[in-house]
């Protein structure tokens, strides 16, 4: 059952031809075995600080939900900090992290959770056996549960306290529809307020298993140690018997007749724009998925005609294109931050911009070797602080894989001027967006923008 | 060199893996071989530089710090200020626009100027290899920028936008709200938005020339750089590629005593929405002040000791903490977002009373070192963070010594040392608020306010 994998001979390669001297790419290779339960270890070692970053993360959150669970995958991820069969309680428990010089944290997005943190290497094992318990034995204690319970409703509140989270949640509901709960890890309040102990326990079983985590290691350390104390400790985490991983069901159609978001908040300045269209999906699509960040790279160039036309002309205070790898969902995304006089010029031009990013010459072949070159040396740079690099090899297992990021650069490095048009083609020409606009009363009026009303964006003509 | 990091791992290890309670957060060696890879020089004609080596690495950092920000100027010039950094990595007379862009895209890097309050830095990131290629495109944009009168306007309006949308956020539109009374007008830390906004209007381009002609003749530089190569030969480089590089004589920075005044320690902005943001400023000691390790830690031990009472053990909010900002004048800040304003300023006064009163016990104390030294090294972990402290260390001290020797000085910090610090230094609050005004009691903030005058 144990298989074991190196990588990082492709990107040295990938290096050499470049001529970049990178001495440390082969050395600095991760690792990955497969436990017999199922879970994926990956090691990297850097000994550059004595210290141990240590990364658990799991297929799970918003996408994993159902609509009576909304939110409650993000409820679990703060009870991961709460007793377990090892420490018996909270107090125990902060205890046992100043014990170790644990600096700590979660995290749970529409596609991921992660726990994470860091100590001294010296204390590894203890570390990792902290990890296993918090993730394989808590008690979930009904009493913790109840003020956690108050600690996540003020966490909802703090993010409703800004001026974007009606338009955002507006935004994702005329996307997502009936299934923007799949997109929405913060949740909705009344399941928050209505948890139990048995939804929390159902999540656990459902979605925090060993065949569905991996567990990664970076730092001061040496591999095969890692691998030695990890087999032993979490060897004792066994799946459900009969576990399977949850298939979701897939989202509706983006909406093809475009939609216009309109919110009017009194504390926004200026007015912000989003116009959001279909992206791939990075494992149906994966090399429409590597396209689009080499897209990213030529229309974010700092002397692509996107940053003259948009930001050195002054016609917005800054604009970019983004496009978030997600392996359920796919969002590219144009936005701005523009004055109300510049406004209506601004969505004069933005509405021929794809269309641009189609010609022949929009882009060119010198600004194509750029990005290329600039994802060697930012994976040079990303590698150079272990305790976040560690973090983002997690986001990679969780939402592609880690063959995708391991063949990421050599791929990207394959895609052709033409594919990038074929790219427009197919997911910008002639779709139309999902614009969202947040501004001033005073703004509103001067634009004369009515507010849309909060759930009728997606059935709008 | 990869011999020496290490023996400077075993070293901890060894220490550590004595107890799990850690009797040294540091050996002697371990400092000894930090200091031996931090190498300090002058280049051209009398730069200092500080220069730490790094093994097993192809990444380069050079940065050039300037004893200079924000507070050593003006209100009405302070705007200037950032535009200058920004309009820095714009061109210059060798490299001009486009082809400074072009070089950084094909390199995969970036130039990145800024200037804070009493610090600046204009630094650079990259492998060995291209070292040569962009090494002098840095001296140019430090020497001789373009200075753009039209990218000069463009950016004035990106701040511009960026003062005015800085309400939007309550988290950090609620530092403007208690910076208004904790600084007052006139600080040299700290200009309100009409002041800031009224600058930015006044700007002449003139202005930005002369400031840079400033920064050149008359403020202090020291080069930082972090990087794999022997010293002689990171010398040899600097010496040759940043030719025309000068520094001037050190000037102390002067700055007025902050008066406290009881009747304006209180200030709330009314908005509409569901989570109140609390946030208290007060005096702590400045970064060359005697006690400002033992006042940190307590700060850090403070921090800890709210999120347990106010997040665990009371769920009154998401968000708690106590911070520093160990400038030349030290600046404490408590911070909350709670949906129950009254009761967590309530759970306040008792936490910081019992820092205040009682003496933690030994063990206790220890335990918070330890974590306190696991966010140390984690800032010394990556070239830009450990260049950031070692030109912090450098500007505050003329040293590093104190940067590497802080976890040997930790180890000494007596529970004595934190109850004397707490006492001395939690008081005097000032409290901004932004929240729903109907909805809030001033007196709710009495007994943070009153307690501890």
């Amino acid at each position: 059952m144990l298989r074991k994998r190196r990588y990082g001979a492709t990107l040295l390669a990938l290096l050499l031809s470049l001529c970049l001297s990178r001495s440390v790419a082969e050395a600095s290779a991760f690792q990955v075995k497969e436990l017999a339960n199922g879970m994926d270890v990956i090691t990297w070692e850097s000994r550059k600080v004595p210290l141990v970053t240590i990364v658990l993360t799991v297929k799970a959150g918003a996408f994993t939900e159902t609509p009576d669970i909304s939110g409650l995958t993000h409820l679990w991820e703060h009870m991961f900090f709460k007793g377990n069969a090892s420490i018996p309680d909270q107090e125990a428990f902060r205890e046992r992290i100043r014990d170790l010089g644990i600096v700590y944290n979660g995290d749970t997005s529409a596609e991921m959770v992660r726990y994470y943190f860091t100590l001294p290497s010296a204390f590894l094992e203890e570390g990792l056996d902290f990890m296993y318990h918090a993730i394989a034995t808590p008690l979930i204690d009904e009493g913790e549960l109840e003020r956690e319970r108050k600690v996540v409703l003020d966490e909802y509140d703090r993010n409703a306290s800004q001026t974007g989270f009606e338009l955002y949640r507006a935004r994702q509901d005329a996307i997502y529809g009936s299934l923007s709960y799949r997109r929405n890890p913060l949740g909705e309040r009344p399941i928050i307020e209505g948890a139990t102990r048995d939804q929390l326990v159902r999540i656990k079983d459902e979605v925090f298993v060993p065949q569905n985590s991996a567990l990664l290691i970076a730092g001061d350390v040496s591999t095969a140690d890692v691998l030695k104390k990890v087999e032993t400790i979490f060897s004792r985490w066994q799946n459900p018997t009969g576990w399977k991983a949850q298939v979701p069901p897939a989202f509706p159609a983006f909406p093809k007749q475009g939609i216009e978001i309109v919110k009017i908040h009194p504390q926004a300045r200026h007015v912000s724009v989003s116009a959001t269209f279909e992206g791939p999906k990075a494992r149906l699509q994966p090399k429409d998925a590597y396209i689009a960040d080499v897209l990213i790279g030529l229309v974010n160039h700092s002397l692509s005609p996107f940053i003259k036309r948009y930001v050195d002309s002054g016609l917005t205070f800054g604009a970019s294109f983004s496009y978030a790898t997600q392996s359920q969902a796919g969002e590219l995304g144009i936005s701005a931050f523009v004055s109300a006089t510049q406004y209506s010029k601004f969505r004069e031009e933005l509405s021929k911009e794809t269309a641009r990013w189609a010609e022949k010459d929009a882009f060119s072949q010198e600004m194509l070797e750029d990005v290329r070159r600039s994802l060697v040396v930012q994976r040079a740079f990303e590698e150079n602080r272990p305790s976040e690099y560690v973090k983002s090899l997690a986001y990679w297992w969780a939402i592609t894989d880690l063959p995708f990021y391991d063949q990421y650069i050599s791929e990207l490095q394959k895609v052709t001027l033409e594919e990038v048009r074929g790219f427009v083609e197919r997911y910008l020409i002639d779709k139309k967006p999902v614009v969202a606009v947040l501004l001033s009363p005073l703004d509103a009026d001067k634009l004369q923008l009515k507010e849309t009303s909060a759930k009728s964006e997606r059935s709008q003509p | 060199m990869r011999w020496v990091l290490y023996v400077m791992t075993l070293a901890w290890v060894a220490l550590l893996s004595l107890s799990l309670q850690a009797k040294e957060l540091v050996s002697p060696e371990t400092v000894r071989l930090q200091k031996r890879a931090t190498h300090s020089f002058t280049v051209l004609k009398g730069v200092p530089v500080s220069y730490r080596q790094v093994a097993n690495t192809d990444i380069v950092l050079v940065g050039v710090s300037f004893d200079f920000g924000a507070a050593h100027l003006e209100a009405k010039a302070r705007p200037a200020l950032q535009i200058l950094g920004t309009l820095m990595e714009r061109g210059s007379k060798s490299y001009p626009r486009d082809t400074l862009l072009a070089l950084l895209e094909r390199n995969g890097t970036g130039i990145n100027c800024s200037f804070g309050v009493e610090l600046g830095s204009c630094s650079m990131a990259m492998l060995k290899d291209q070292m040569q290629e962009l090494l002098p495109a840095f001296r140019s944009i430090l020497l001789e920028p373009t200075l753009d009168a039209a990218e000069a306007q463009v950016i004035r309006e990106q701040v511009r936008a960026g003062i005015e949308s800085s309400v939007q956020n309550p988290e950090s539109y609620v530092n403007e709200v208690v910076n208004s009374i904790f600084y007052g007008k006139g600080h040299p830390y700290w200009d309100d938005q009409d002041t800031e906004l009224k600058a930015i209007g006044a700007y002449k381009h003139n202005d930005l020339i002369l400031l840079h002609n400033r920064l050149l003749k008359d403020v202090p530089k020291r080069l930082v750089v972090v990087g794999p190569m022997p010293p002689a030969e990171m010398k040899s480089v600097l010496e040759k590629q940043l030719d025309g590089l000068t520094t001037a004589p050190v000037k102390s920075l002067s700055l007025p005593n902050l008066q406290f005044n009881p009747k304006k320690s209180f200030k709330i902005v009314d908005r509409d929405i569901p989570t109140a943001y609390l946030r208290a400023k007060f005096v702590m000691p400045g970064a060359r002040d005697a006690d400002l390790l033992p006042a940190q830690l307590m700060l850090h031990i403070l921090s800890q000791e709210l999120e347990n009472e106010i997040r665990t053990k009371r769920s009154l909010s998401y968000a708690v903490s106590a911070q520093m900002i160990p400038y030349t004048m030290g600046i404490g800040l408590l911070h909350a977002s709670t949906s129950k304003p009254k009761e967590t300023l309530e759970a306040l006064e008792p936490v910081i009373r019992k820092l205040r009163d009682e003496k933690l016990a030994a063990v206790e104390l220890e335990r918070y070192k330890t974590v306190f030294a696991t966010s140390y090294f984690l800032n010394l972990e990556e070239h830009g963070s450990l260049a950031n402290s070692i030109s912090g260390a450098m500007h505050y001290y003329r040293s590093t010594n104190p940067l590497y020797e802080m976890p040997m000085k930790l180890a000494k910090v007596t529970p004595d040392d934190i109850q004397k610090a707490a006492q001395k230094y939690l008081r005097q609050f000032r409290l901004g608020v932004v929240y729903r005004q109907k909805d809030f009691s001033r007196s709710w903030a009495d007994p943070l306010l009153k307690a501890f005058p």
